[in-house]
């Protein structure tokens, strides 16, 4: 009995994944031989209104402007299905095969030695050059501490009680990038300002909004009365502490009021800004630079404010909330940021 | 020192205990009745992850405790599910509570992508409801401790005070009831309590779907109380660590509701702490739930020998 039904439970799976692949074999064969052919291999699955969502932007933009034909495998959210999806892109004859984070590094580390003809992008992470694996992949990350500064420095602006907070999803180099660019912000703002930063670690460092929420409730009652979650969806619940407990807020990624505006507006009233990561654009002109011969594969960059890879939300929230002689001050410093007056330490590089 | 004394003694600390405990008691004390009956649960977690997902859909629609309840009936369902795969196919009892935990980790994103239209991270799209926080404002007319009463006992969700009930319930219905005592009879040695004639399938069967039900409250009081909406993945890993907490509470209802107690405890100093110390890696401040939960395992176990090796003493002693 018991046999017999994991043998038919195993068949099923069988069918399943047979037929994935047929799905995804038959979108290959229809593609005729094009100039460019890109693959965006997503280690989970679009719709997070922010990374990917933004990435898969860039990818529509190319495919307009650039003339390539731009497609997308969602790998989902099992890990063990990673490694396959960047292995089966690999063995399809794709020109350039992009993928992300930290997650995928090691992966791609493994995988682009072996297909020497094909270009790889990896962007939110620096792949190991010196052990002169990779003459095949770029490297974009994104000095998302230049932007981070900016709302650091509205953040201690507006604080009335000098005390700042920030929750970290885990204590990676990109998260931290923020962190200590809004912390450096901050300073520069008032050199008095406390900037408290919990962790949300555990199992689930990025989807606990739960813990995301306690974090924050625990930084209000300890005087932070701006919020700046680094946290993925456990950072949603962050924002949510600061709804409830009207203080304010700073998004992170994407421009986070944005995603409230229709269903919570009292929630999208309190992040007045959010420091953005623009990682479409990033891509569009990494592939634009491949069809140009400029992109240099076999280093990396990191992009920040004068490339346009990062920024903070100016809307008509950040008006009202930012008095206008601080909005001067934040537009001059990033013009300093971007020329090299003012240098950010990152925490990437 | 006084600063830690400070924070921890406060009405906020005992909130956050509270909120942290709750989901975990609940699906705790779900994890105890399937244990009980012999049927070890793994798929509390994805039982709690269903359920919230259902209740902030069906939230979103309808007023709150329908979502509460179609929470419920959700977590039913898949006890249920559980209960014929295990009973009536024969499949062994933790394949079949890990592929639910796989089944509803991915069917939640589809569901959550096909209710919000397209959304697979977040709920935000939904105006889900939430649990009212029952006031208790009259407390704080008692005088001398009505203040302190108020400012602790007012405010905590209508499942919390429920849950307190529930654990009483409980305690009444495995120990006083006839229905408890086979429940036990079934997981402490079936071939005798089929015998008897009790049906061992029949009681595992209501273990199962009674567990359902109390990890699904578990999961609607994360996604309506203490987050409002549903978040991928959202209930990271706590269905898991309420199974540990029917371990350590010597698979009672009392002793689950100490160890759950005690973990979220443990969890929200973990949160406090870092703010007042610090020098000490939160790495290290992370762990001390982990540490706490081994040591009580230890001296659990520990315990358990003594008594055991007591107990045989005695057989030799009488002989």
């Amino acid at each position: 009995m018991d046999t017999r039904i994991v043998s038919r439970f195993a068949l099923a799976c069988l069918l399943i994944v047979t037929g994935l692949l047929a799905q995804t074999g038959l979108r290959q064969a229809a593609a005729q031989d094009d100039p460019l052919r890109v693959v965006f291999v997503v280690n989970g699955v679009l719709g997070d209104k922010s990374f990917f969502d933004s990435a898969a932007e860039g990818m529509n933009r190319m495919e307009a402007e650039l003339g390539v034909e731009a497609d997308i495998l969602e790998a989902g959210y099992d890990r063990a299905r990673w490694e396959p999806a960047l292995a089966e892109a690999a063995d399809s004859d794709y020109d350039i095969i992009i993928v992300g984070t930290f997650d995928m590094n090691g992966y791609l580390t493994e995988i682009a030695p072996e297909y020497p003809d094909t270009r790889f992008i990896i962007f939110d992470d620096v792949v190991d050059y010196s052990t002169g694996c990779c003459d095949n992949v770029y490297s974009i990350q994104y000095g998302t501490s230049d932007a981070a500064y900016l709302a650091g420095y509205a953040a201690a602006m507006v604080s009335e009680t000098g005390v700042l907070g920030t929750i970290l999803g885990a204590e990676g180099g990109p998260v931290l990038e923020f962190a200590v660019g809004f912390e450096q912000g901050a300073e520069a703002a008032n050199p008095d300002v406390e900037v408290l930063q919990a962790v949300v670690g555990g199992a689930n460092p990025y989807s606990d909004p739960a813990k995301g929420k306690e974090l924050a409730l625990a930084q209000i009652q300890q005087g932070a009365d701006v919020i700046f979650p680094i946290a993925g969806s456990s950072g949603i619940g962050s924002l949510q502490a600061a709804r409830d407990e009207s203080v304010l807020a700073i998004g992170v990624d994407s421009d986070q009021a944005a995603l409230f505006a229709e269903t919570d507006p009292a929630q999208a009233e309190v992040i007045f800004t959010s420091v953005l990561k623009n990682v479409g654009q990033s891509l569009f002109l990494a592939v634009e630079g491949t069809i140009d011969g400029t992109t240099e594969y076999g280093t990396a960059v990191t992009l920040g404010l004068a490339e346009g890879a990062v920024d903070i939300v100016q809307d008509e929230n950040y008006n009202e909330v930012v008095p206008e002689e601080v909005r001067t001050t934040i537009d001059e410093l990033r013009e300093q940021i971007a020329n090299g007056e003012i240098e950010v330490e990152g925490a990437i590089n | 020192m006084t600063e830690l004394l400070t924070t921890i003694i406060s009405a906020t600390f005992f909130f956050a205990v509270i909120r942290t405990t709750v989901p975990l008691l609940l699906a705790a004390l779900g994890g105890l009745l399937a244990e009980l009956s012999g049927a070890l649960n793994v798929a509390l977690e994805g039982m709690m992850l269903s359920a919230a997902l259902t209740a902030v859909i069906v939230s979103a629609s309808y007023p709150w405790w329908i979502g509460l309840l179609a929470g419920v009936l959700a977590g039913m369902a898949l006890g249920a599910v559980m209960a014929l795969f295990h009973l009536r196919f024969g499949a062994d009892v933790v394949l079949v509570g890990f592929a639910i935990n796989l089944m509803a980790a991915g069917g939640t994103v589809f569901i959550l992508a096909q209710a919000t239209g397209g959304d697979r991270g977040t709920s935000l799209a939904l105006p889900s409801k939430s649990i009212p926080r029952l006031s208790l404002s009259w407390l704080g007319a008692i005088p001398g401790v009505g203040g302190t009463l108020e400012a602790a006992l007012s405010g905590h969700s209508y499942l919390t005070w429920a849950t307190v009930i529930l654990v009483a319930g409980i305690w009444f219905m495995l120990y006083q009831t006839a229905t408890g005592l086979r429940l036990r009879a079934v997981g402490e040695y079936a071939p005798a309590a089929a015998a008897a004639g009790i049906s061992p399938d029949q009681m595992r069967a209501l273990g199962l779907i009674l567990s359902g039900a109390l990890a699904a409250l578990g999961g609607v009081q994360l996604a309506m109380f203490n987050y409002i909406g549903f978040t991928r993945d959202m209930t990271a890993g706590r269905g898991f660590i309420a199974l540990g907490a029917v371990l350590l509470g010597a698979r009672r209802p009392g002793g689950v509701a100490i160890a759950a107690l005690l973990f979220g405890a443990f969890e929200a100093l973990a949160i406090v702490l870092p703010a007042l110390y610090t020098s000490i890696p939160g790495e290290l401040i992370h762990s001390i739930p982990f540490v706490v939960t081994l040591v009580a395992l230890v001296i659990y176990a520990r315990r358990a020998q003594l008594l055991t090796r007591r107990r045989v003493a005695g057989v030799e002693g009488a002989t």
